[in-house]
């Protein structure tokens, strides 16, 4: 608990140092409001806290009263929550004590609270006594960050009775019991007069029956004959010498979903790819490598979205280290201009600040409207980030908040608001859907139609917004540049007099990387400076517009690869072999069905009656059972399908298909047009028909 | 369902108040030539289900009350000295005669009389004295136990357990089922009013068209990766064996006859599992509370089932 404290305090800070770091460059508004918000929220989110703790109650129940030694006995936290005030998460701590050999074990545990929440645990005590279990509790915030300790709970008691073997070993009925053991003991005599253990002479104190009389008539001694001792029928003192050597002490398991892990690993993923990428971008804006940073923005993009999607935690972990690689190495190629160290790079960076301030100001006098759209955005971007948070209820799903306000400030002490605005908003959907998808809640035919909404909309935004003209008309001028540097050769401080034309800037640019001579002409430094900032939007604007086409004609590409296979497929229907055509109206059906909500595990189609009726209404429940006998008699026998059947089947499914549309909703049916357009039906009989 | 089956069903159900299916099986088991255990409870009517069986199919019925003094010699017969023509005549024993065998009580009796059945159920045929005789055609044994009262009783051996086909269960009927078992016997017993509606020659050719039934290998895959998953699941001392897969292969065969199909869906194959599978499984020790149908029913849920493809 204390570790994960420290942990949570230790993000904080860091979010507060990045958020003070931006308001120093950004020193406006957005940026102010950024950091106060990250200074006041968590501690007014803590102040429920303080009456909360009255209202939850937690008790430890056990599902027996006494267990015997080495069995496990089940247990529950039960916790309810009542009272009005909010409170996030629950630590505990079960401490259990033997109090007849004194060990003590405890075991911490953590859940998110609900009204009512239910742990299960397990108990496994080697050694008997009276074990007791308390329960001590604390209270967490949102952020995980105050604590408040519950007064102490009532705890349980729990005998541990000595092992015994129970008589019921022996009563058992033959028919289910095992048959004779095989496996004997190598050490030791016992009571199974099927196997012989030894054979020895007489000694005084054994009884009379256990003298084996041929053996002794032929040695003319007394022999005995001792038996042998199967394994599993040890009596019980034999067991407890074992388990003397080895002291197992109590385990206690408590049981969690995987799936909530999954979730939870990808959004410490995109927690801790946004956090590098708000770092990296601000050491890469006080070395001034602005250009880097546009390089950088989409290979982390693309590295954090491979690190979520890939199986293996080995792979993430390869990618993340990928990404940490990417962003370390652009860092020290930053880094590298400044040869003489801290003196130049802090006076540097206060000049720079300065230069943001007077070209901002000279932004916002030419287009008025854009700090409105920025404060609207940065909105947008905090909005989407905390549903982003909310939606997926995780160990401390707030941390994910302060990485995307972060990539804002950035962003938009970058100077390319709207663009940068909407690259936050993908990037976060995107965190948003993949969340999603992981946990199995979406499939492909829902989220593509957002992606595509909104990698047009940025697009559409970037084109139009009021800075573009300028930019644009900047960017074909470069460009056309470039050519006339081709042909010409001529040099950069010409191309940097026609960039600028109407701007007096008599200083070239190779002086602005030279940070002493920046100080000592701090004129001639804003104006360098100044070139440099517009080449660098252009050149963003150039990659990201590029960078947001290609992944439009992925996008494109890969919806029309699926309608091509979709049409392919619809073919398949009026096939000549009327069976291979009833299977594959069949499939389209279920897949149709799968859409709807019809969920399929192992189980023969026949068997999902209750499922359908709930989809469907209880009198289309034939229809659909008529439709599985067609498929079954073409799947599993021998003789030809007639004409008949393909066209009864045919008007099952287009019958099934106007039920599904008139009970669906607008959301259902969006997305039961997506799969007629764009739909993928598994199963091998697509391959097949591919080849 | 298959034409001439209803009204078979029906006459049975006449007599015996069918909660579970329990009819159709035992029918199943007989059309694919297999022996039935019933196991249950005393008093759920096992012995009136094994006679209107019998009686609907118009098949030769002789029922034997196992005790413990039964020898093996009245189950198969023996050899007697006849004086007049100086040699030995076999005196036929009980299996010769019968159609249905029921082995009422069959834990009951030494296990040297259970195994002189062993020949019979598996070859169909008996040997005295170096002889040997067929049996009938059909010949099916009906054998029913109760686990009550275990004191003085012989559990039937593993290597008997698995020639019978199935084992059923019976249970409790409900309790619409239990007042009209009531009603139904104010007036006598409708056992005796059964009326006889195939005979042995259909009950024979009921059985092979039940074996012509068309089974894709797709199913027979399925039928081999249940008797493997049940092989190697942890917690089964031994598992199914290859006679227990060819079981579920027959039952599943006569289940697609019975509902009037001349092909098997994997529906039949799982339908016919447990019943089939219940007692042929042995499990561990260790497993604690867990029964072999909880095991059978995992398997189920976790054996993906086939989609027609090969």
């Amino acid at each position: 608990m204390k570790k994960q404290l420290f942990r949570n305090w230790i993000l904080w800070f860091a979010w507060l140092l990045m958020a003070s770091v931006t308001h120093l460059f950004g020193n406006n508004a957005a940026t102010l409001a950024v950091l106060l918000a990250s200074v006041l929220t968590p501690p007014i989110l803590a102040l429920p806290l303080l009456f909360a703790k009255h209202a939850v109650k937690s008790t430890a129940l056990m599902t027996q009263k006494t267990v015997c030694a080495d069995e496990t006995l089940r247990g529950f936290l039960r916790i309810r929550r009542g009272g009005f005030f909010p409170a996030h998460r629950l630590f505990c701590v079960l401490h259990c004590e033997n109090r007849l050999t004194c060990e003590v074990t405890a075991q911490r545990e953590s859940c998110g609270l609900h009204k009512n929440t239910e742990m299960s645990f397990c108990v496994t005590a080697a050694h008997h006594g009276q074990l007791k279990l308390t329960l001590s509790t604390c209270l967490s915030d949102l952020f995980g960050l105050f604590v408040r300790r519950i007064p102490k709970q009532s705890g349980c008691t729990v005998t541990v009775l000595p092992k015994s073997l129970s008589t019921d070993v022996f009563s058992q009925d033959d028919a289910t019991a095992q048959p004779e053991n095989e496996t004997y003991s190598q050490t030791r005599p016992g009571f199974d007069f099927s196997e012989t253990y030894a054979i020895r002479e007489y000694v005084n104190g054994d009884p009379v029956r256990s003298i084996h009389w041929k053996l002794s008539q032929k040695t003319d001694r007394l022999m005995v004959r001792e038996y042998g001792l199967p394994i599993s029928r040890q009596s019980p003192d034999d067991k407890d010498m074992v388990a003397d050597s080895t002291v197992t002490g109590l385990s206690l398991q408590v049981s969690d979903s995987t799936d909530k892990r999954i979730v939870h690993r990808i959004f410490r993923l995109l927690l801790s790819a946004a956090l590098l990428v708000g770092i990296g971008g601000s050491i890469l804006h006080m070395t001034g490598r602005m250009d880097l940073w546009w390089v950088l923005l989409p290979a982390v993009y693309i590295l954090s979205v491979c690190a979520a999607f890939c199986r293996s935690k080995k792979t993430a972990l390869w990618f993340h280290m990928a990404l940490g690689a990417v962003l370390l190495l652009a860092g020290v190629f930053g880094f590298r201009q400044f040869a003489d160290g801290g003196g130049t790079f802090l006076n540097r960076l206060f000049v720079a600040s300065e230069t943001r301030q007077a070209y901002l100001y000279d932004r916002f006098t030419a287009s008025g409207s854009d700090s409105g759209l920025i404060f609207f955005l940065l909105l947008l971007c905090i909005i989407i980030a905390v549903l982003c948070a909310a939606g997926v209820r995780r160990k401390n799903p707030l941390f994910a908040l302060p990485p995307f306000l972060l990539l804002a400030g950035t962003q938009i002490y970058l100077g390319v608001f709207p663009g940068a605005g909407w690259i936050l908003l993908t990037f976060a959907a995107f965190a948003l859907l993949l969340a999603f998808v992981q946990n199995g809640k979406l499939k492909p035919t829902v989220y593509m139609p957002f992606l595509i909404l909104v990698t047009l909309i940025t697009v559409v935004t970037l084109a139009t917004y009021p800075g573009a003209n300028k930019t644009l008309a900047f960017v074909s001028e470069s460009i056309r540049d470039r050519f006339d540097e081709k042909i010409t050769t001529s040099a950069l401080e010409t191309q940097n007099i026609q960039v600028n034309p109407t701007k007096i800037q008599p200083d070239n640019a190779e002086e602005s990387t030279d940070g002493a001579d920046a100080v000592k002409k701090p004129e001639g430094f804003v104006g360098a400076h100044l070139g440099t900032i517009q080449q660098i939007e252009a050149l963003a604007v150039r990659l990201l517009i590029l960078f947001i086409v290609m992944h439009l004609l992925v996008l494109l590409g890969w919806l029309g690869h699926r309608r091509l296979q979709m049409k392919k497929y619809r073919a398949r229907f009026h096939s000549p072999d009327t069976a291979f055509a009833i299977k594959a109206l069949f499939d389209y059906l279920i897949a149709e069905l799968k859409i709807f909500g019809l969920i399929t595990a192992n189980k023969d189609y026949s068997e999902y009656g209750g499922q359908i009726t709930q989809l469907l209404k209880a009198e289309h429940f034939p229809d659909y059972q008529n439709a599985v006998g067609l498929w079954q008699e073409a799947v599993f026998s021998d003789h030809s399908m007639t004409e008949q059947q393909r066209t009864e089947m045919q008007n099952i499914l287009n019958d099934t298909f106007k039920k599904i549309d008139a009970q669906a909703g607008v959301g259902m049916r969006c997305r039961l047009m997506m799969f007629r357009l764009f739909g993928k039906i598994g199963g091998k009989h697509a391959k097949k028909a591919m080849l | 369902m298959q034409k001439e089956l209803i009204p078979i069903l029906e006459e049975i159900h006449k007599a015996f108040i069918d909660g579970n299916g329990t009819a159709g099986i035992l029918l199943t088991a007989i059309l694919a030539n297999g022996h039935v255990l019933l196991d249950d409870i005393p008093g759920v009517g096992k012995t009136t289900l094994a006679m209107s069986a019998s009686r609907v199919l118009g098949l030769e019925y002789r029922r034997v009350q196992f005790t413990p003094d039964v020898l093996p010699s009245d189950i198969t017969g023996f050899s007697m000295y006849d004086k007049q023509s100086g040699g030995f005549v076999y005196m036929p024993g009980v299996v010769t005669a019968a159609n249905i065998l029921l082995a009422d009580e069959i834990n009951r009796t030494s296990s040297k009389t259970q195994s002189a059945l062993l020949e019979a159920m598996e070859e169909r045929q008996v040997t005295v004295d170096g002889q040997t005789h067929p049996l009938k055609n059909p010949f099916l044994v009906i054998a029913t136990q109760n686990r009550v009262g275990t004191a003085g009783t012989q559990q039937l051996p593993f290597a008997q357990l698995d020639r019978f086909l199935v084992c059923l269960k019976l249970g409790y009927p409900d309790f619409e089922g239990q007042m009209e078992i009531i009603r139904d016997r104010q007036n006598g017993n409708p056992v005796d009013a059964i009326k006889q509606i195939a005979d042995c020659g259909q009950v024979l050719s009921m059985q092979n068209a039940a074996q012509a039934v068309t089974v894709k290998d797709s199913l027979v895959a399925y039928i081999t990766r249940l008797a493997i998953a049940t092989r190697e699941h942890s917690d089964v001392e031994l598992g199914i064996s290859p006679r227990g897969a060819l079981g579920v292969n027959r039952m599943a065969k006569a289940l697609a006859y019975l509902s009037g199909r001349d092909y098997m869906i994997p529906g039949d194959v799982r339908n016919v599992f447990l019943p089939v599978c219940g007692h042929r499984i042995l499990l561990k020790q260790e497993s604690g509370q867990t029964t072999p149908e909880q095991i059978l029913t995992e398997i189920l849920e976790k054996v993906p089932v086939p989609d027609g493809e090969k």
